[in-house]
């Protein structure tokens, strides 16, 4: 219910394995919404049976007996050309993919009333339309209001096609895109990271946006300045996915029932009984994050035989261990080439459903100092990209954002500049990727029984951390360690008082136009006594 | 806001190498270039701030969207003390018991007797939450009146109605408060003003939302057949479950049960039939009493009447014209005839002429004797040759003055005495 001037606005999160809906309620409050099958997200598949086309859950129940009819992954067809390896890659589970004028289309097959057999070819926009439309209707059902527009998240690393061709999708869906925004800024929105930006130290964050899908991992490193949200990185890894943890699970069950039975069903000739077997432990997968122990149950796997299993946490997890790895490697590359250390993430926000994985999550913890926030808890995981649009969308219905602000390239500092205290200690003042122009006010006190402030103005550059016990040495003395060292002195000042005692305070403003020159302007408020220093571009 | 103070520092002791003045040491390393993601509140006013201006700060934009979370806030704020309720609580309303809920003015209870059906359900909370925070039992408990909740339970009853959507219909369907009086069909007074309030106030029975207006008397004409026409199709959710009879003691047999059940249905039908027929009555009223109707009927009536006229005008054109065709055609049939008559005389004469020749012709043959040689009597067959010769001349010659040339030339060839030979070259000519 985005109120003002009763337009209705939603957030869609459109993924390539499932899509999920959310409204803005009374309480201005994203909230997701379940489709018809009352699943909070609807699978992004679309089957055809006879002549009847099944969205969603339903699609993706009859994937087991009718996987060459079935469409799936087209989410990431969208704007890109045919290509035999791309067509191997898209069409190696569900409908084939072929050619047609360079571009990738699904071929199915549909069976009239008479029996009248009819090969239908979709391209991905024509399934994308047909789920979008689904995906529309169910929210304008929920609603019972026309929707007037939506807010998409797309991935960071799509090309201008592909977000061309989401839009052409949405146009075509009758679905007006009132904005395509990154999925990490949706969930940096979402986890509230530049909402308080007067709060003292949570102005400026520096969030890791772990985003764990059904089909691929994204680490996005977000910068949060002054409420402004950078994407200062990304990887995409597919490696560690949804399906590439259940695909693990079916190794261990098909293993077992291996020993039971003595079939094989990984032997290439049972697609079906896998297929049967990936249903069944993607459902042993979700109850692993809630409970320490799962069953997997499938009658006649292979054979006519029927498959029992269980299998607890512990397990999964050491199964699993070796699978977070590319995840862990992203993780450490994303920091590192944004240049950073992992001790300045404030903090790692975890989405996608497969990030309920509890190991997953300690597993990334465990690369980063205490002092780094982790958190999960704005409600379900798998639905924080969408409640993020929605809040987005609400953001627009207020008219605190015009519609379809695009992103832009804007310049940032590359160095933090702060104030020296030491050979060793620099305070960033401005941190590094901050957008131009950029200013920010400190307070500074004087050292005790001095008269004459000493404002060393330098960048600086990350520390390497410390090991463990020095960092206990650090916080008994309840002393932060310090985050960067000066690299580079920028300008000295010296504010002469002629008086001060412990309550004195100067004031420092930092100001940095898109001129790249820095101001830096000192005032003692109770004397008025002020001085400036003007560091001028090169 | 505390945005220009994100932490505090320590400075240390200057060094020894430190300069006695201010001193610039080297410029900042060159920017790098990021994408801006549009997203979160601060985005726009960092967008427009840049747009406007190169040479603004990163706090302004902060401070942009401060003022105006501060003065959103303010807005919150005033509205909810705004506390336009302090309506009396009359001693008997406070004093009821909760089990006559039925009779109880739910909207006097919460405070909200002048918004009634118009109040929103966060006036209703509003309403709600200030008696409870007046009437609550723990604070009469507090006060010494131990045991004395009568009026919260009514309060409670109310918010209990007026929350759920289905009960508050009920219950605004026989407001007691609200007057379904219609006026009557020969009160005198601005038509408007007596009919539009009655209008409005039924308007809140409609199913179809928002509900046309009366308008005044300049409304546009198809506005206000619209309006009449909503309110002939009116949709009505106005029902009279409220007024049901229960079932007192609740111990009454089942058959009890269902003779009460039928008979609270056959009411309630009668009550919605006598409430259609209620609101057929004041639309028909009005559109009976309605200024702009007697307007519209007049206009229709010049609108016919000029159209009348016109008709007329143009068949006294047409026949006009019709007639001076006529008259012209037949001026023209008349000159014809004249014409015709003339020529026919003249045809006449000139045939008069030609015969009036040819006798003389006849003539000069016989005066001649048929050009015989002088003197001598014209025997038979000379007779009937020449005869035959002024035949032949006749029925050759029809111009008269051919004819009179010929006989001129034969009455000259005779006095040269060759006529006969005149009249064979003549004959020979033709």
């Amino acid at each position: 219910m985005a109120a003002a001037d009763n337009k209705t606005y939603i957030g869609l999160s459109f993924g390539t394995s499932n899509s999920v809906i959310a409204i803005i309620n009374k309480e201005n409050r994203a909230e997701v919404i379940a489709n018809e099958d009352g699943e909070h997200k609807t699978p992004s598949y679309i089957a055809f049976s006879g002549e009847e086309e099944y969205h969603g859950s339903q699609a993706k129940h009859q994937f087991v007996r009718n996987a060459q009819n079935t469409i799936l992954g087209f989410r990431d067809l969208l704007g890109k050309a045919y290509s035999n390896e791309l067509a191997a890659a898209a069409g190696a589970e569900g409908a084939k993919v072929v050619d047609q004028d360079g571009t990738p289309v699904f071929e199915v097959t549909t069976v009239s009333e008479e029996g009248e057999e009819t090969t239908l070819r979709l391209s991905a926009h024509d399934a994308t339309v047909r789920y979008l439309v689904r995906l529309h209707t169910t929210a304008e059902e929920y609603l019972g209001r026309k929707i007037d527009g939506a807010v998409l998240a797309v991935p960071v690393w799509f090309t201008a096609e592909q977000k061309t061709s989401v839009r052409a999708a949405c146009a075509a869906a009758d679905l007006p895109v009132l904005q395509l925004i990154a999925e990490p800024a949706a969930a940096a929105l979402m986890y509230d990271l530049g909402a308080d930006a007067s709060h003292d130290d949570a102005k400026d964050a520096l969030a890791l946006v772990v985003d764990v899908g059904g089909a691929g991992a994204d680490v996005s490193l977000v910068g949060v300045r002054g409420g402004l949200f950078t994407v200062i990185g990304t990887q995409h890894t597919a490696e560690v996915s949804g399906d590439s943890l259940d695909g693990v699970l079916v190794k261990h069950f098909a293993g077992e029932f291996k020993k039971q039975t003595g079939i094989d069903v990984l032997d290439g000739k049972h697609a079906r009984s896998v297929r049967k077997l990936t249903e069944a432990a993607e459902i042993t997968k979700r109850t692993l994050s809630a409970a320490t122990t799962a069953p997997c149950a499938v009658e006649s796997l292979a054979d006519g035989m029927d498959f029992n299993g269980t299998i607890n946490r512990t397990r999964f997890d050491i199964l699993a261990g070796r699978a977070y790895n590319p995840l862990l490697d992203a993780v450490r590359d994303v920091i590192a080439n944004g240049g950073y250390t992992p001790a300045q993430v404030s903090q790692v926000v975890f989405c996608g459903g497969a990030a309920r994985i509890r190991k997953l999550q300690s597993k990334v913890a465990l690369l980063f100092p205490e002092s780094t926030e982790i958190r999960d808890e704005v409600g379900e995981l798998d639905e924080v990209i969408a409640a993020g649009c929605a809040e987005q969308a609400a953001l627009i219905a207020q008219g605190a954002i015009e519609v379809d602000a695009q992103d832009a390239a804007v310049p940032v500092l590359a160095k933090p500049i702060g104030l020296q205290l030491s050979a060793e200690e620099l305070v960033a003042v401005l941190q590094k990727d901050t957008p131009l122009p950029a200013s920010r006010t400190v307070k500074v006190a004087l050292p005790a029984g001095e008269k004459r402030a000493y404002l060393a103005v330098a960048e600086g550059e990350p520390v390497a951390p410390k090991d463990e016990e020095d960092e206990e040495d650090e916080e008994a003395e309840e002393k932060k360690q310090p985050l960067y060292r000066p690299s580079k002195l920028l300008a000295e000042m010296v504010l002469e008082l002629d008086a001060a005692d412990a309550d004195t305070r100067v004031e420092v403003k930092f100001f940095v136009g898109t001129d790249r020159k820095l101001t830096i302007v000192a005032t003692e408020p109770k004397s008025g006594k002020s001085i400036q220093a003007e560091v001028p571009q090169n | 806001m505390t945005a220009d103070v994100p932490f505090e520092i320590t400075l240390t002791a200057a060094p020894a190498t430190a300069p006695a003045d201010t001193k610039v040491h080297s410029a900042i390393t060159t920017p790098e270039e990021r994408f801006l993601s549009a997203v979160g509140v601060y985005v726009q006013h960092y967008r427009s701030h840049l747009s406007k201006s190169a040479d603004g700060s990163l706090d302004d934009h902060l401070k942009a969207h401060a003022e105006h979370a501060a003065a959103a806030a303010a807005n919150t704020a005033s509205a909810d003390l705004d506390d336009e309720d302090d309506e009396e609580e009359t001693e008997e309303m406070l004093e009821m018991d909760p089990k006559d809920w039925k009779e109880q003015d739910h909207y006097a209870v919460l405070g909200l007797s002048k918004l009634r059906y118009r109040a929103t359900l966060d006036d209703i909370i509003k309403g709600h939450r200030r008696k409870v925070l007046r009437h609550h039992p723990d604070k009469k408990a507090a006060q010494g009146n131990a045991n004395d909740d009568g009026f919260f339970k009514c309060i409670q009853k109310a918010f209990e109605i007026l929350t759920d959507p289905i009960k508050r219909r009920q219950f605004d369907s026989v407001d007691p408060e609200v007057s379904t009086e219609i006026p009557n069909a020969k009160a005198k007074g601005d038509f408007f003003e007596i009919y539009g309030p009655v209008f409005e106030r039924e308007g809140q029975f409609s199913n179809k939302q928002p509900v046309p207006q009366l308008g005044a008397m300049d409304t546009e004409r198809a506005e206000v057949e619209s309006f009449y026409e909503f309110w002939y199709a009116f949709d009505s959710w106005r029902s009279f479950e409220y007024l049901d009879k229960e079932d007192v003691d609740g111990g009454g047999n089942r058959d009890d049960k269902r003779w009460i059940e039928g008979k609270n249905r056959k009411e309630r039908a009668q009550h919605k039939k006598e409430d259609n027929h209620r609101i057929r009555t004041l639309v028909d009223q009005a559109l009976k009493c309605d200024p702009r109707m007697a307007k519209f009927k007049e206009e229709d009536k010049t609108k016919r009447n000029a159209k009348k006229n016109a008709r007329m005008e143009e068949e006294r054109k047409a026949a006009e014209t019709k007639k001076a065709a006529e008259e012209a055609a037949k001026k023209a049939a008349e000159a014809e005839a004249a014409n015709a008559e003339e020529l026919k005389k003249q045809r006449q004469a000139a045939h008069k002429q030609l015969k009036k020749e040819q006798r003389a012709l006849k003539v000069l043959f016989k005066n001649s004797a048929y050009f015989v040689a002088a003197g001598a009597t014209p025997s038979a067959a000379e007779i009937g040759a020449a005869s035959e010769k002024l035949d032949k001349i006749i029925a050759g010659i029809h111009d008269l003055d051919a004819l009179v040339a010929a006989r001129t030339g034969i009455e000259a060839a005779h006095a040269a005495g060759n006529g006969m030979a005149k009249v064979d070259e003549i004959i020979a000519a033709l």
